[in-house]
């Protein structure tokens, strides 16, 4: 396993200044494992912890509890130093293709900061052509070094960030909504371009969106959250083919088809009234304010994640009851 | 007659680096009780296209050319427009958070909507609010009531900002990508309220999105730009089942479906969506797998009937993507 | 740095600008005839000409922005005050800047309690009259120039601490600056790469429009007459003294005024044209 964690979980410390401070859990009880060369894709809908479990397994968000292991090695409690040395195997892209890039630095120098961290004796021209062989692998131009961000588009930008993350030829890579804030016309090509990159590298992604369609474009094993735990996680034909967790099916339900004729004869079920607030989640299921299926025990007892088939755990007192291949639940 | 027309609408900028044509000659005509989708790319000119109609533009863009709403012009017609604002056009944004007052509780936002234009009673106005808000389903109507909008989750607070547009009854409804700030689920459930909407209150929706999925489940006609104009426009099932203008197909063929074939790539639309630069030609060409040397000139949007589109090599209205 | 494609882009922006660029040349005409002016001039600061007192501004009599009361050159005298004025405003600027830059980017990069704690100072003495506080320093040390400039500078970097700190901390969460942390680079490389960079402009543009702040802060103290003190020449004593004059000889108020008047619009047009160059929400 490159990646293995066990029942995570990460905190926020939310208002209160000098003195009072209140707790938020991002991400409770999470466990999860990504395998070399694998993609792992983490769904869920805004604000369920996708981006702070991602950040805490790269040692960007502190993690509160749990075991995390790199490669074997326990790496939960490293100290920044420690992670920084990790760093050379561990890279990110994120959400905001402009806003990940130092508006005052050339794309070139954005580009081999990793660089100039961990080959710091590289000279200048050496260090020149592998930003130049980058450049062209992610498919832009050599002499987009010289240029500034501001002048590339928001897929461009997007690109120049997975060069940076690339350029190192790390183990893993979070990606972290990459393709949410492109049009669709060129979300595909940074799909794509991820694909390759994987492919030829040897990379693992951890892939975060909260779009199905896409996760299920490059993921191996999918995991879905939902107000910082995990409901359901298996390998990907699975979790799409055969979801099991009501909230699951309930996501890819809420999918639109892009077809006038289906999309307006379409009857739902969706999950009912609202969000919870994080600061304050219900007890024993944390979806049950919501779930059609929720009786007694889901407010007493927490489900624990149980292997329904092999590699395939779901989280949840009822999923036998709900026939699989149907859309629309039991009565209550 | 059409209830709102624009015709050759254009939206001009003046920026740093010198005028910017957002809008290039729109021309849309929206019947009363109908379901109009635009769709495009960001930057396309969507938005402006709307705002330049209500009078909303940013104070460096000027509109010119034709807007009339029930037969009455508006464009620099401040007095009209504020008469129409309201009981004849409704507004929801993307950001519903950026549209309600964020000292005002839900109840006040949207009793003052009805108080300013119908005169009607404070006791009389918070109970019609309340109607309303059971209406658009939100959760816990009489606790809403005195919340602000700032305590509210964006679903609800979308909902309110749906409320507060529909108190005066609009005969046309803009809703300027009013889930694109939405979860899935939350989405489906915004668009199933306005499907409902629509059926019962009988009211004309102008959608602007960029989500095809979101149209497919709403619109009656579809209109697709590119680069500030229209290339393409028809009836949603039409449009859906065989795009003419290959940027429509390719539109539709790159938007990833659950159902998609994994072993092959993902589809998608090379090359960089365009710049603001002025150009004679096809602004699609650069990008458009169909190009020739006649798409040096720009095509006109032609068409029979309901059906337009804006290009040289238009693909068989028959054979799909 | 070697971020010059941006500095330059901010550069043609500033030089398109007539007002912002009219402002600085006009500054540095009036700041090298400060520093060389009265060389030119046959008169010194504080000679008396007992046959042209309190004469009005003329070619004849060879004072041609005229004299004061005691038959002192108005033009040298006016050109000496806004000297010791720019020397003590700019002075002022940088202790502000020091001070002010330190303080709010430590605050803005620790974050939490300590950032707390910092801000929570200066709010203290924001919240202190200001000329008071200066002229509680005064009373309590020996009048000197050099005391004036630090008493303003320190109380002139409050504001700069507090944009400073706001930059920072904005800075800091934003993602460019989480992905220098994810490409391994260590706090150093950050604060000096990545914050400061991109603090520069801010800051620059601030402290320009705290330079006239400055002065006519070091004017009015002057006014008051717990700042510079005759036979020195600031603007401020010499609005001061025009004034008592005003209704006689309007020309000895009116010719030191109009300097402090041109002195404080350019620096105010220099900063706004910095800020609209500068600006990132532009780009
Ligand atoms: N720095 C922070 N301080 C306090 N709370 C935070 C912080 N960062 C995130 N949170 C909270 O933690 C929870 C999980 O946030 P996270 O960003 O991981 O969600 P997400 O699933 O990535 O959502 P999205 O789809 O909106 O990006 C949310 O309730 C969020 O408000
Ligand atoms: S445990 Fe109960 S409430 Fe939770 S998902 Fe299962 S049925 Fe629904
Ligand atoms: S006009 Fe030419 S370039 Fe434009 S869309 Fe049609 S075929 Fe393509
Ligand atoms: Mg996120």
């Amino acid at each position: 396993m490159l990646l293995e964690g066990r029942d995570l979980a990460v905190r926020y410390r939310v208002s209160g200044g000098l003195l009072r401070s209140r707790w938020l859990t991002a991400v409770d009880g999470a466990s999860l494992s990504l395998s070399s060369g694998g993609t792992l894709g983490v769904v869920g809908e805004s604000g369920c912890g996708k981006s702070t479990l991602g950040r805490a397994l790269i040692g960007l968000a502190p993690l509160a509890a749990g075991e995390l292991r790199w490669q074997g090695q326990r790496v939960d409690g490293l100290s920044a130093r420690g992670w920084r040395r990790l760093r050379r195997e561990l890279q990110i892209v994120f959400q905001d293709p402009l806003g990940s890039l130092d508006p005052r630095m050339t794309v070139g120098q954005s580009v081999a900061e990793p660089l100039a961290v961990f080959e710091p004796s590289l000279s200048r021209a050496a260090r020149r052509t592998r930003v130049g062989e980058t450049l062209e692998r992610v498919g832009l131009p050599a002499g987009a070094a010289d240029r500034y961000p501001h002048e590339f588009s928001g897929g461009q930008c997007q690109r120049i960030g997975i060069a940076r993350a690339v350029i190192l030829k790390p183990r893993l890579v979070v990606c972290d909504e990459p393709v949410s804030a492109l049009d669709v016309s060129v979300q595909g090509q940074v799909v794509n371009l991820l694909r390759e990159l994987r492919d030829d590298l040897g990379l693992a992604y951890l892939f975060i969106s909260h779009n199905l369609a896409v996760v299920r474009h490059l993921s191996t094993e999918v995991v879905v959250m939902y107000l910082g735990r995990v409901m359901e996680s298996g390998p990907r034909d699975a979790i799409y083919g055969r979801p099991l967790h009501p909230y699951t099916r309930m996501l890819l339900d809420a999918v639109p088809v892009a077809d006038p004729q289906i999309e307006r004869h379409r009857t739902r079920t969706l999950p009912s009234g609202e969000l919870p607030s994080p600061l304050s989640p219900p007890d024993g299921c944390v979806f049950r304010t919501r779930c059609p299926l929720a009786e007694a025990r889901c407010a007493e007892r927490r489900p624990l994640l149980q292997e329904a088939a092999p590699g395939h755990r779901i989280a949840c007192h009822r999923w036998r009851e709900w026939p699989t291949g149907l859309n629309t639940p039991p009565d209550r | 007659m059409a209830l709102l027309e624009l015709e050759s609408l254009h939206v001009r900028f003046r920026t740093r680096e010198g005028e910017l044509e957002a809008v290039r000659g729109m021309d849309l005509a929206v019947e009363p009780g109908e379901c109009v989708a635009i769709v495009g790319e960001s930057g396309s000119g969507k938005s402006q296209t709307l705002l330049a109609a209500t009078g909303m533009l940013a104070a460096n863009g000027t509109a010119s050319g034709r807007v009339a709403f029930e037969g009455e012009s508006l464009l620099g017609q401040p007095a009209r427009l504020a008469r129409v604002r309201g009981p004849g056009i409704g507004y929801v944004f993307q950001d519903a958070l950026g549209s309600l007052t964020p000292h005002l509780t839900v109840g006040a936002q949207l009793a003052e909507a009805l108080a300013v234009h119908h005169g009607v009673s404070a006791a009389d106005a918070r109970t019609e609010a309340r109607r309303m808000l059971e209406r658009v389903q939100v959760p816990d109507p009489d606790a809403r009531l005195g919340q602000y909008p700032h305590e509210l989750s964006g679903g609800t607070r979308q909902r309110v900002a749906i409320a507060a547009a529909l108190m005066p009854q609009p005969r046309l409804l803009i809703a300027d990508e009013p889930t694109t700030a939405l979860d899935v689920t939350v989405q489906a459930q915004v668009v199933a309220l306005f499907r409902d909407l629509r059926a019962s209150l009988g009211m004309a929706l102008v959608l602007v999105t960029h989500d095809l999925g979101v149209v497919a489940g709403l619109a009656d006609r579809v209109i697709v730009m590119y680069a500030g104009r229209i290339v393409e426009e028809g009836p949603a099932v039409a449009l859906f089942a065989s795009p003419r203008h290959p940027y429509t197909a390719g539109l539709l063929a790159a938007l990833p479906r659950l159902d998609d074939d994994l072993a092959a790539p993902m589809r998608t639309i090379p090359g960089v969506p365009p710049g603001a630069g002025r150009d004679a030609g096809c602004a699609f060409r650069y990008r458009c797998g169909h190009a020739s040397g006649r798409c040096e000139v720009r095509p006109d949007l032609a068409g029979s009937g309901s059906s337009r589109v804006a290009c040289h090599h238009p693909r068989d209205p028959g054979g799909g993507s | 740095m070697a971020s010059a494609g941006l500095w330059s882009d901010a550069w043609a922006r500033l030089a398109a600008n007539r007002a912002a660029m009219t402002s600085a040349a006009l500054l540095v005409v009036l700041t090298l005839l400060a520093l060389l002016g009265p060389m030119s001039s046959p008169y010194a600061p504080d000679a008396i000409d007992w046959e042209h007192m309190a004469v009005p501004p003329s070619l004849e009599s060879g004072h041609w922005l005229g004299t004061d009361r005691l038959g002192r050159d108005l033009f040298v005298r006016t050109l000496h005050g806004a000297r010791l004025s720019l020397a003590v405003a700019l002075l002022a600027t940088l202790v502000s800047l020091l001070i002010g830059v330190t303080w709010g980017a430590v605050a803005g990069f620790a974050g939490g309690r300590t950032d707390a704690l910092m801000m929570r100072a200066v709010d203290v003495l924001y919240a202190l009259p200001q000329v008071f506080f200066v002229i509680i320093l005064t009373v309590l040390f020996d009048r000197s120039v050099f005391l004036l400039f630090v008493a303003i500078g320190a109380v002139g970097w409050l504001t700069m601490a507090r944009v400073v700190r706001g930059q920072a901390l904005a800075l800091r969460q934003r993602e460019f600056v989480e992905a220098a942390v994810a490409s391994g680079a260590g706090p150093v490389r950050i604060v000096f790469g990545h914050i400061i960079p991109n603090l520069m402009g801010p800051v620059i543009v601030y402290a320009t429009l705290m330079i006239p702040q400055m002065i006519l802060v070091e004017s009015f103290l002057s006014f008051l007459g717990i700042g510079i003190q005759e036979p020195l020449a600031s603007l401020g004593n010499l609005i001061a003294d025009g004034s008592a004059e005003m209704e006689t000889a309007p020309w000895i108020l009116l010719v030191p005024a109009s300097c402090l008047v041109l002195i404080v619009f350019s620096f105010n047009f220099l900063g706004d044209g910095l800020r609209d160059a500068l600006d990132p929400r532009e780009r």
